[in-house]
Formats: C-alpha cells, structure tokens, sequence
C-alpha cells in the first residue's frame, strides 16, 4: 500500500566563512536510503532514539520536507510527482499525528474549528453534516462534547492529543502515520492514548505506521518492526520475533539482549564533529562485533531470514 | 530515630482567576536517613508542589496548614535567608529540566564552582562581584575531580573536556551528570530528584539509574518521578500520591508488585505491555483541585467505587507493610 | 474575543481605558460641550475666571474651549496617522514574511533604511517640504511609523508559519491562502492591536511635537498647536500656567492611557502560557 524506496533526505551544514577554517562543511544524512512497505491493515513499528531521523522520515513521506533521494509509492502511484490534486487526495488518505499536541493545534482556535478545518479544507458535507461528524468524532476518541467550546490551552496533554487523532480521523484516511503520539505524556494517559490509537485501527482497518523511541510500546503494537539508526534503516523484523530475535548489534543493545555501548551518551557527550564517521557502517564505532570491513564499507539491508531484513557485515 | 525529613498535613494552595487550587491536601510523609523515598503520580497530582514547598520554593502557593520538619528543624516558620542556608547545605535538589537548569553563559566548571562557592560562603550580596578565576583553588578542582569519579567519569583528558564545556554542547545525559555533581558537590543531607529519567532517551536513562541507585548508599534520596521502573530501581520505599494526597505508601516492592489502592493497581498496570494481551482498561480524566469531590477525590473514576466514597474521604488503613487511603481496607486495620 | 477579556483583568488597563474612554468622549462630543466657541475672540491674556475657566490666549479665545475642540483633532490625527503606519505595516509584513527569498529581503531592507533614519528629523523635513496641512501631517507621521510595525508583523508570521499546527494544517492539505486566512492572520491580530495602541500615542506625541515647532497646521487647533502658540506668543515667560500646562497634562495622559491599553495587549499576544500546577 504504502512503498518507500532508497528514501534520502540530506542536508549540508554550512559554517560561515570563519567557521570554516576549523569545520569544513559537512553534510548530514537525516535520512540515507531508506526503504520498507506498509501492507493494507498492518502496523508497520519504526523505532529510534532522537536523532535517528525517524520524524524527518515521517516528514518527507508527507511531503512536509524534501527528499533528496528516493521514492515513496503511494497505491502504486509516486507520491513526490504528484500534482496539486493528486496531493491533496493523498493528503486526505495519508494522515499524520505528531507528537506533542501542544503546537499541534494552533491555540487561537476552538476544538470545534480545529476539527472543522479537515473538513472544510475538503470541501465535506454542509454546516450540518460536519457538525454531526465531529461530534461523532469526539465520541471516538472519548472526548465530552463540552469540550468543543474549549481552546487547546485550556485542555490536558492527553485531551489535545486526542483532538488531534480525532482531527485525523475526520477524513476517513487509510494510512495514519503516528510520529511519538504519546511521548510526554503521563503513562496512564499514554497508555490510554495507544489503547484507543489501536482500537480504531482496528475498527476501522486502517493501517498504522507508528514511530516512536518507547521499545514496549513498538514491540507491543507492530506487525512489524523496522530499526532506524543514525538516518539508516538498520533491521526490519516481524512484530512476534522482535523482542528476543532481533540480530542487529544495536537493536540487541537496545533491547537490551546484549550489553553494549550506548552511542547515544559519547556521541555527544563532549562536543565531536561527526565527518569522522562517514565512511562505513554508522554504528562501526560503538560496535563490540565490528569487523574491518565496517569501517570502510556501508552494509546493506539484506534478507537473511523471509521476512527478516539486517544491515550488518556481521550477521550471516 | 528521627526521620530526616518529617512532612505533616501539609497543605498548600494556589490562588488562581478560577479559583483556590488545593494542590496538596494533607500530606503526611516520613524519610528516614540514609533512605531512597519515591514519591510517585501522574501531572496534577501535586508531587512537585510538595517537594517545592520542602525546599521553600511553593510561591506563589501558600502553605496554609501542617508542618515541614528537617533535621529537627521546623522549616515552614523560616523566613528566606535562614531557607537559603538550609537549601544547598541542607537539602539539595537535581532538576527535571537538563536542558535549561544550566546557565548557557558560563561553562560547566564556573557553574560547578559556583555551587561550591555558595556552599562555602553563604550566598549572600557581598558575593556577587566574586570572578571564578580568582575564586577557585586546587582544593575546588578535587573535588570536582573526586565527584565526576563517583559518577563514572574518570577520565582525566575527557573530565579536561567536560569541564571547559558550555552546556549547550553537551547531550542531555551529560548535562544531566554536571547536574547531579553540582547538588553533590554541595555534600547536601537530603538530595531531591525532580524525574530523573523523564528527559532522557532509553539509552540514558539506564546509565542516569545506575548512578542514582548508587548514590543512595550513600546519601538519603527522595525521587519525584512517574516513571515505575525508575522508582523500582532507585527507591526503597515508595508513596503514591493523587489529587494532593499520598493514598498509598510502603515498600516499593509491595507497592509496585500488589498496589492495594484502586489508582495505583490502575497506574501499574498501565506501564505493561504484553504482546497479544489487550492493554488495560484505563479510567477517563484528571482529577479538578479547585472544585474538590466530596469523599474521596477518585471516587468518579474508580472500578470500586462503594456509596460511603462519594461521602467520606478514606482515612488511612494499615495492610501489612502498607498503608492505603481507601475504603476497601477499612477491615485489614 | 479573548483580547478584550485580557483588557478587563488587567488593572491598569483598565485605568487607561477609563481614561482613553473620557477623552473619546470629550472628542465626540466637541463644540456641544464647550463653554464658548474657540474660535470667538474675548478678552486676550485672561486669567482664569468664572466665564472663561482657564483664561484666554493671545487673541483672546477661550482656552478650555480650545482644549476641548483640540482633543478631537489630537485623537483624530494620531489615530489616522496609526492606522496608515500600522496599515501599510502589517502589508508589508505580511508579504515579506510570506513571501520569503529576494522580496523578503528587498522589503526588508527598505524597512531597515526607513527605521534606521531618525524619526523627528525625517518628519521636520517632510512637513517643512510638503507644508504644513493638516494631512500631510497625517500623512507623514505614518510614513515614519510603518517600518517597527512591519518588521513585528513579519516576524509573527515567520513564527506561525512555522509552527506545528501550520505543518499540520498542510498536511490536512491546505493551500497558502488558506493558511494565510484562517491560521496567520488571527494570529497577527493580537499583535496588530496592540502595535496600533502604541503607535498612535506615538503619533499623537509626534504630531503635538511638530505643531510646537510651528511645522502644523495652524488652522487646526490641536494641543500641540496649542503648546505652539503659549510658548510662542509669551505664555510662557508671562507665567500664564493655564494656558500651556493642561495641552500639555492632556497630551501626557491620553498618551499614558493609550500606552497602558497597549501594553496590555502587548502582554497578552506574548506565548506566556503560564500553568503554575501543569506539567
């Protein structure tokens, strides 16, 4: 249903003509080749820390930002050769919740108004007949109806981000792209939020590509599960065999299943430039299993069980 | 033995346009020295206003009833320079947010100095115009040295690093780390962590629990968090509170393993997640601490709810090692 | 509308507004209120006295008659000379900020020289080289205020354009100018009131500092023209308090109470969320 192919997004970074001297421009790969399916009716798990580049990934599928490289099939057809009509119709279909509803929802508007504009930008039904939709909508998401009234600051982290899957839902889409839809909330209310995310998949058989840096909550919910590291997909794995069969390094470290260095704290832990791991597997450095050959060769995602996918010199 | 910490029928208030926010409403709390006391709750239910007003920093809420006693010393009566001498020294607190608790203008060892120098010299105005260079000594940078050791940074040439730094080109675990070396560096009785672990990413957060289980052999703690894992790791004991009260206090492994009151069986069942088992059925909406319930403030969204909730507030029962403010126990006392 | 409900909290706000309301008042109600017609000649140099309250000027008008009448046109200068500034401002913002790449940058720049030139001096020129009439004292007044207006403006527009819910609003599918109508512009309309509040107290005060140089029109009788008039024809040096300190006063407190409205909105068109128990 949904195919993205060799998907890239890079941006250079350039320093000022002072800068210069002591860092050369560089580029930064936020997304580097990525590629994966969403079958009709799964839920496709994309998991990260900050800085993998899972939200710029969810981004560009969008077409919120540019890609640099690659494709994104939507139905068969490539979403970024689109025209203005076809977009707007891949927009109704394809809808995203962002994380933190908090600049999600703009604050000078109602919930009311905020609910309404998916429907008016589409041009759905009378006064009447978006009235009764958003109402059903609330319902949905298990909001009362008093709250319509209500401006986003006046309502609970949770409440918001339920206005905003409510706001998705409106135009009936077959694919909801969730980038951290319960980050920073409290975890009863989180939990809350991912019971009714799942229901009304469920319920109304859509897809769902939920990304998010919360390994029990991927593990829990995913068909399947793809490991984002550093702008790469490193692993793509069956939602059943992810928590014990994962066989990348870092998605072993991860889990958990393996101890192992952390990239996250000594990546940035004391100011480093990053040009120094361009070359070669991204997680080379950190890797207690690297072998010469990752250092100087980018591996690629291959099959090494049906269904199971691994970029790793190290796996056979 | 004294407890360290002694918190009884703490009440605390704010004065908002809609109305009077009760945001602690009777707490009564015990922490004995050399111990690890977490107090745990989702947003609103007033764990961050109690260990504000412990430290004295409840403004604008007032404390209108109950009484704050460390160390033998009644700290709700005190005016703010004798609270000043008493937070730092006394009680030291890490706050929750890495990202802005650092002055982005100094680097990590002038702000890491600046806790010493306060500590030694009583921050009062004749120190403004102090200029770090001049302040500091070898015996400062020992010490530095010594609590980054502790802390499992021992490197000389990276500590070097670290130490020139300005916060903002630190990860959110280091910034964490400089910290929780500031409050240690002021060698306080009480350390208070405002949610340690919620800032971090996974692979932090590990590290940052690590450190903080350590530091309990050696320091009493008192860990403000909504994170169970967390408290389960760091905490010995643990006190859940809700609408402004703790409603249920005991050994973590108790608490954490068989909670006895309805929200926190509902707030622990919350954090699983097994694969192929639908999640927990979970209540609606966050308790209002203006227009306060009658009886108990989770009667309206409580699985168990019995008429006498709706008109009696639980006093608290003993079960076991456990106490729980509910209704349902009134027999096991 | 919220900005409004912000207006009533806050205290001094409301002091300037009952202030600002008095002045408006007297504005609108003119020639009915006043004792005497200013333009009838009485007695020159007058002390104050039961007929005529606070004396009479150098050809013998009735002063309180004269401050009376001045307040509409001292208010009705100062707010045409805002709307224009505050008017072609948020235009200018609006497409600079919109727009973005070299019309951003062209606009911009000519903000920046317009800001950068100092005000009174520009305004002395223009008034002197245009002469002085009434509308071109509007007129140039405006020319001289646009400038902060537009680069505020563009500024809040960069923001909200921005913003998450800008983002989402085109993911949702929806085109520039919808965005611009139902997302930018409410958002920038908080901030337009209350630039407007303050640039006409700043009018006001720019308009009162020409026409004391002689540079207004003399066949409009506003406080400055006043103030002109007491300084020039001996008011002054005779001591004759009555005829320069109440232009003066009413100049100061319509000023005060058009800066406190407009600080209130200021405050509020200010992302200061603040939750004290919220986490």
């Amino acid at each position: 249903m949904l195919e993205v192919r060799g998907l890239s997004m890079h941006f250079v970074v350039r320093h000022g003509p002072l800068g210069r001297f002591q860092h050369p421009d560089h580029v930064i790969k936020a997304v580097d080749g990525v590629s994966f399916r969403v079958d009709p009716g799964g839920v496709f798990g994309i998991v990260g820390e900050s800085g993998s580049g899972k939200t710029t990934l969810a981004r560009t599928i969008l077409r919120l930002c540019r890609a640099t490289a690659g494709s994104v099939f939507y139905g068969g057809r490539s979403v970024f050769d689109m025209d203005a009509v076809a977009l707007k119709q891949y927009r109704r279909e394809v809808q995203p919740v962002f994380q933190d509803a908090d600049s999600t929802l703009d604050p000078r508007q109602t919930v009311a108004s905020v609910l309404e504009e998916p429907l008016l930008i589409h041009g759905i039904g009378a006064a009447e007949e978006r009235r009764r939709n958003i109402e059903a909508v609330m319902a949905h998401v298990n909001l009362s109806r008093a709250l319509l009234g209500r401006y986003p600051s006046e309502l609970s982290g949770g409440q918001r981000q339920r206005v905003a899957m409510g706001r998705a839902l409106l135009l009936d889409p077959r694919i909801i792209i969730a980038d951290e839809p319960t980050s920073g909330l409290d975890p009863l209310v989180a939990t809350q939020l991912l019971s009714l995310l799942l229901r009304l998949r469920r319920e109304r058989g859509l897809s769902l590509v939920l990304i998010s840096h919360d390994l029990d909550t991927v593990a829990y919910s995913a068909d399947r599960v793809g490991v984002m590291y550093r702008g790469r997909m490193v692993e793509v794995i069956g939602g059943d065999s992810f928590r014990e069969g994962a066989l990348h390094p870092y998605s072993r470290v991860l889990l958990g299943l393996e101890s192992g260095v952390a990239p996250h704290v000594l990546q940035e832990g004391v100011h480093e430039h990053e040009h120094l791991l361009e070359v070669g597997c991204p997680y080379a450095a950190y890797c207690a299993r690297h072998l010469s050959r990752c250092h100087s060769e980018v591996p690629a995602l291959r099959e090494v069980w049906p269904g199971h996918m691994v970029a790793c010199h190290a796996v056979r | 033995m004294t407890p360290l910490l002694q918190v009884r029928d703490l009440h605390v208030s704010f004065d908002t346009p809609q109305g009077v926010v009760r945001a602690n409403a009777g707490v009564d709390l015990d922490v004995e020295e050399g111990e690890s006391v977490g107090i745990m709750g989702e947003s609103g239910c007033g764990k961050t206003v109690l260990f504000l007003s412990i430290l004295g920093l409840q403004h604008p809420g007032r404390i209108t009833k109950g009484r704050i006693r460390f160390d033998g010393q009644d700290l709700t009566g005190l005016g703010e320079r004798e609270l000043c001498r008493v937070r730092g020294r006394g009680i030291a607190l890490v706050p929750q947010n890495h990202a802005t608790a650092l002055n982005p203008a100094y680097t990590v060892r002038d702000q890491l100095l600046e806790a010493m120098v306060v500590r030694e010299r009583d921050g009062g105005l004749r120190n403004v115009f102090l200029r770090p260079d001049r302040v500091l000594q070898e015996r400062h940078l020992d010490a530095m040295r010594r609590v980054f050791g502790d802390l499992g940074f021992g490197d000389e040439r990276l500590l070097e690093r670290l130490m020139q730094s300005y916060p903002h080109e630190l990860s959110g675990g280091m910034r964490q780390r400089v910290l929780i070396a500031m409050a240690l560096l002021l060698e306080p009785r009480l350390l208070i962590a405002d949610e340690p672990t919620t800032a971090l990413d996974r692979a932090t957060r590990a590290q940052s629990l690590e450190l903080l289980r350590r530091l309990n052999d050696r320091l009493t703690m008192l860990v403000v968090s909504h994170d169970l894992g967390a408290i389960a790791t760091m905490c010995s004991r643990v006190a859940v509170m809700y609408a402004g009260r703790i409603i249920e206090q005991g050994p973590s492994v108790e608490v954490l393993s068989r909670p006895r009151h309805p929200y926190s069986r509902a707030l622990v069942a919350a954090q699983e997640r097994r694969r192929g088992q639908p999640l927990p059925e979970v209540y609606a909406d966050t308790s209002d601490l203006i227009n306060v319930p009658s009886g108990c403030p989770f009667h309206a969204s409580c699985p168990d709810m019995a008429a006498e909730c709706v008109d009696s507030l639980p006093p608290v029962h003993s079960c076991g090692p456990v106490s729980v403010a509910c209704h349902l126990y009134r027999e096991a006392s | 509308m919220t900005s409004l409900k912000v207006l009533f909290r806050n205290r001094s706000a409301i002091a300037g507004g009952v202030f600002l309301l008095a002045f408006v008042l007297i504005a609108l109600l003119g020639a009915a209120i006043a004792p005497h017609d200013p333009w009838e000649h009485f007695q020159p140099f007058d002390s104050p006295s039961e007929m005529h309250l606070l004396g009479t000027n150098d050809v013998g008008q009735d002063i309180l008659s004269e401050l009376l009448a001045g307040t509409r046109i001292s208010l009705a200068i100062g707010a045409l000379a805002a709307l224009l500034a505050v008017g072609f401002g948020v235009f200018v913002g609006l497409v600079a900020g919109f727009r973005r790449g070299a019309v951003d940058n062209l606009l911009m720049g000519l903000t920046d020289i317009v800001l950068v030139i100092p005000a009174l001096p520009l305004v002395i020129l223009l008034a002197a080289y245009l002469g002085a009439h009434m509308w071109n004292v509007v007129l140039v007044i405006g020319l001289v205020f646009w400038p902060s207006t537009a680069r505020v403006i563009r500024s809040q527009v960069l923001t909200v354009r921005q913003s998450g819910y800008v983002e989402s609003a085109r993911g949702l599918g929806a085109g520039d100018a919808w965005i611009m109508r139902r997302h930018v512009l409410p958002n920038i309309l908080p901030l337009v009131l209350s630039k407007f509040v303050l640039t006409v107290a700043a009018a006001m005060l720019m308009e009162a500092s020409l026409s004391f140089l002689g540079l207004g029109d003399p066949m409009v009788k506003s406080w400055g023209m006043m103030l002109h008039y007491a300084f020039g024809r001996g008011g002054f040096i005779q001591g004759l308090w009555w005829w320069y300190v109440p232009p003066g006063l009413c100049i100061g407190l319509c000023i005060l109470a058009l800066t406190l409205i407009g600080f209130a909105f200021e405050g509020e068109s200010d992302p200061r969320l603040r939750r004290a128990l919220d986490r």
